[in-house]
């Protein structure tokens, strides 16, 4: 399923990258005069947003999951260390399988296709580089409305007043110009 | 202050948004700034202790409330003092700053000094709100050279110049609020004879319900509410917004966020299929309380539908179709709404300021469609067969480009085709509309999702239709180019007509054939030999005065060229030779003979 996503995403990137190779006309309205900013642009920023964001809770949810995994052994060890020695003894094999297939599921398929994500990512980003889309991160900054639009407030002790405290989304810009604010709270 | 050479803009100091336009070489313009053509009516003080305004100022609402300031257009009229940081200002002082903004920016656009300006408010503001805008304008350093109300302004776009009594309803649908007005315009003069609105009625109630609707629908999937987390309800938001946006033109759409919620430390994403349908249900209600305010105003003015001269559309909110196609449903009439709603009412206070100052403006110039475009669809039985008529897709006088999609259902679940037979015109019956191409779509046969076919009529400003007919739950899909889409006519009847007309021409007196001289250069003798007719010269003048008779017979002779077989064709061109040459050789007998030679064969060919 995640393979399927990942070729999906590289697919994706690999038209955006034929489009922006392409002549100016062939571009749709990215050419457009004046202040045109074209969807391709746009659409560019949607999906390194988006595919970011889809990395960034991946991996929490995958920390989410060590973390339970890591309880689970956890408590495996603490019903043995529970148990006479005698039947510890008998039961060490079922301990060493246990703990075997705790490492085999921290090496399976999912890191590599985390891996993979983050290829596309750091592909995605090397074509916005060279076409001057930038992107902003802002949390912890000081609030600036010229890049931010804030959503809301937040109480927080982690991050001065009128810094941004939670980040939606980034900033992009495009040669210079806000192509769309980061959606920010600021916190109180 | 002002100097009366000074150009005078036109400005919208709306609630949410404002907008200042100028009229040059007779067309009203929106003056922008790097693109934007809105500037949010907001205002704040930004942590660094700078005055800023417009997008600025609407991005730091929600982080410091407390030093930013919107909506002040609600509070025009009273002599509140509103904070914003460390300050108090009045109510005219905070609009103050939106004006000197657009002022500067009018100001940049045009590369003069702007000291003079026509400034829009609703219809229902008072004496006092109306003074306290005149207030900010000075504030400002704009003189304001009138007041304007906005249903006024909204209605000059359309019929600036007209002198015409015209009765009109101008229908004003925003973000926020809405009002609807009842004017009546004669020999330039402009008044409104009643308004109502809803000062809590706006296209945000409509993204609220769209969101309740697919917040429930996850809820009910998932058990989580995604309205509860501000980060979800925030992406909820967005979310919807833009696919309300995007059924105003598609029939279906959907929303798709990933990763937008958890629960039990899975991720959960949202996937969820709207139709148009589906939205005008949830939003039916308040579009209904909007045709209601329609009719109380049009009661209040003691006026039924049928005076109503025209239906104007203001507003982002009058994008949705459903909003349209109720106002043609109750007022039987094709509502005006060429102009972008966001801005109609700015150009209209252009068109006023162009007006004071003498120049001379006509309607605001759009590209539109001329006629109505649909397909022809079964709408009941009868016990003579399938009941057609024409289903209207793209209406007459919508702003181009133009883009729509129908959605349509099989007329038998194991139909295996359909035609799709595209129309121009205004008549329900089919008979009475222009056909302007058709082909077949091959469907799969199947019930449910199969049966629907969804049309998509795209209209590019040079006139090209594009038709796709599609059968979505199988991905069937036919497309059809009708170039030259906006014309009357098809080619095959184009060039019929022109052959029909160009005979009618040529046996017509009054039009000359594309190979003559104008100035009468040809001879008399030397179109004798083609028969083309012209006008009398000299020479056929003295024909006429020789030989009268003969003349008149010549006259005739030429006018019969055209139904004559080839035969009889070759026996009149060689006796109206003979005969002009006897004229000119004066030879009466012969003249008299051929003459009456000539008349037989009239005779008998005619």
């Amino acid at each position: 399923m995640l393979a399927e996503q990942i070729q999906a995403a590289v697919t994706n990137i690999q038209s955006l990258e034929l489009k922006l190779q392409a002549g100016p006309q062939d571009r749709g309205s990215d050419s457009e005069e004046g202040h045109g900013i074209g969807p391709l642009v746009l659409l560019i920023t949607d999906t390194e947003h988006q595919l970011s964001r889809a990395i960034s809770a991946i991996a929490q949810w995958e920390s989410t999951r060590q973390s339970r995994r890591e309880a689970d052994q956890k408590s495996v060890e603490q019903f043995f260390a529970g148990m006479s020695p005698l039947a510890r003894w008998f039961a060490r094999p079922l301990l060493t399988f246990i703990a075997g297939q705790h490492s085999a599921l921290e090496t399976s398929a999912e890191n590599s296709a985390m891996t993979g994500l983050n290829l596309v990512l750091a592909r995605l980003r090397g074509t916005m580089k060279e076409q001057a889309i930038e992107r902003l991160d802002t949390l912890g900054q000081e609030f600036d409305a010229n890049i931010m639009h804030a959503i809301g407030r937040i109480v927080t002790k982690d991050y001065p007043a009128g810094h941004v405290a939670e980040q939606l989304s980034p900033a992009y810009l495009w040669q210079g110009r806000v192509l769309r604010f980061a959606d920010v709270r600021v916190a109180q | 202050m002002a100097e009366q050479r000074d150009p005078i803009v036109g400005i919208d100091l709306g609630t949410t948004n404002s907008v200042v336009a100028i009229v040059v070489d007779g067309q009203p313009q929106v003056l922008d700034e790097a693109g934007e053509k809105l500037l949010p009516s907001v205002v704040g003080i930004n942590p660094q202790g700078q005055l800023v305004t417009g997008v600025a100022a609407k991005n730091q609402l929600a982080a410091f409330p407390d030093r930013t300031v919107a909506s002040i257009k609600r509070r025009m009229g009273r002599m509140d003092p509103v904070p914003m940081g460390d300050q108090s200002l009045m109510p005219p002082e905070i609009s103050a700053i939106i004006l000197r903004r657009l002022r500067d920016r009018a100001c940049r656009a045009i590369g003069q000094p702007v000291n003079r300006a026509v400034i829009t408010v609703p219809a229902f503001f008072d004496e006092n709100q109306r003074q306290a805008t005149r207030e900010a304008a000075t504030l400002a350093g704009l003189t304001a050279e009138r007041i304007i109300n906005e249903p006024t302004a909204a209605t000059l776009v359309y019929h600036a110049g007209s002198q015409d009594r015209k009765q009109i309803a101008v229908y004003d649908f925003g973000g926020g609020t809405f009002d609807v007005s009842i004017v009546r315009m004669e020999a330039g003069v402009t008044e409104v004879l009643s308004s109502r609105g809803d000062v809590h009625l706006g296209g945000d109630d409509l993204d609220q319900v769209l969101m309740d609707y697919v917040s429930q629908q996850f809820q009910a999937e998932h058990g989580v509410n995604l309205q509860e987390n501000g980060t979800s309800r925030h992406r909820l938001w967005q979310a919807c917004e833009q696919a309300k946006r995007r059924l105003s033109t598609e029939e279906t759409t959907q929303i798709t966020e990933e990763f937008i919620a958890e629960k039990a430390g899975q991720p959960l994403h949202l996937t969820a299929t709207i139709t148009r349908s589906k939205f005008e249900e949830l939003i039916e209600p308040f579009v209904e309380r909007t045709i209601e305010s329609l009719d109380g105003a049009l009661r209040e003015a003691a006026m039924t539908i049928h005076q109503l001269d025209d239906l104007v559309l203001v507003g982002g909110s009058t994008r949705i179709p459903l909003v349209e196609t109720r106002l043609r449903e109750e007022f039987l009439r094709e509502p005006s709404r060429a102009v972008d709603p966001d801005l109609a009412v700015a150009l209209g206070a252009a068109v006023q300021a162009a007006m004071i100052e003498g120049q001379s403006v006509g309607p605001v110039l759009v590209d539109v469609t001329a006629h109505t475009l649909g397909i022809e669809a079964c709408v009941g039985m009868t016990w003579t067969g399938p009941q057609m008529q024409f289903s209207p897709i793209i209406h007459r006088n919508s702003p181009l480009p133009a883009r729509y999609e129908q959605a349509y259902s099989k007329m038998a679940d194991e139909q295996k085709m359909t035609e799709v037979h595209v129309l121009q015109g205004e008549h329900s019956e089919t008979d009475r509309n222009q056909s302007i191409g058709k082909f077949m779509l091959n469907l799969k046969e199947g019930g449910g999702e199969r049966n629907k076919i969804v049309v998509r009529f795209e209209l590019t400003l040079d006139g090209t239709l594009k038709v796709t007919a599609t059968q979505p739950a199988t991905g069937l899909s036919q497309e059809l180019t009708i170039n030259n889409a906006l014309s009357q006519f098809q080619a095959g009847e184009r060039s019929h007509a022109e052959a029909r007309l160009e005979e009618m021409f040529n046996r017509s007196d009054e039009f000359f054939d594309d190979d003559d001289e104008i100035g009468f250069a040809k001879q008399w003798n030397a179109e004798a030999t083609d028969f083309e007719r012209v006008q009398p010269t000299a020479q056929s003048e003295a024909l006429e005065l020789q030989s009268p008779e003969a003349a008149e017979l010549l006259k005739k002779a030429a006018e019969l060229k055209t139904p004559l077989e080839d035969q009889d064709s070759q026996d009149l061109e060689s006796l109206c030779e003979n005969l002009k040459q006897a004229i000119n050789a004066d030879d009466p007998e012969m003249v008299a003979s051929l003459s009456a030679e000539l008349d037989d064969l009239l005779f008998y060919v005619r």
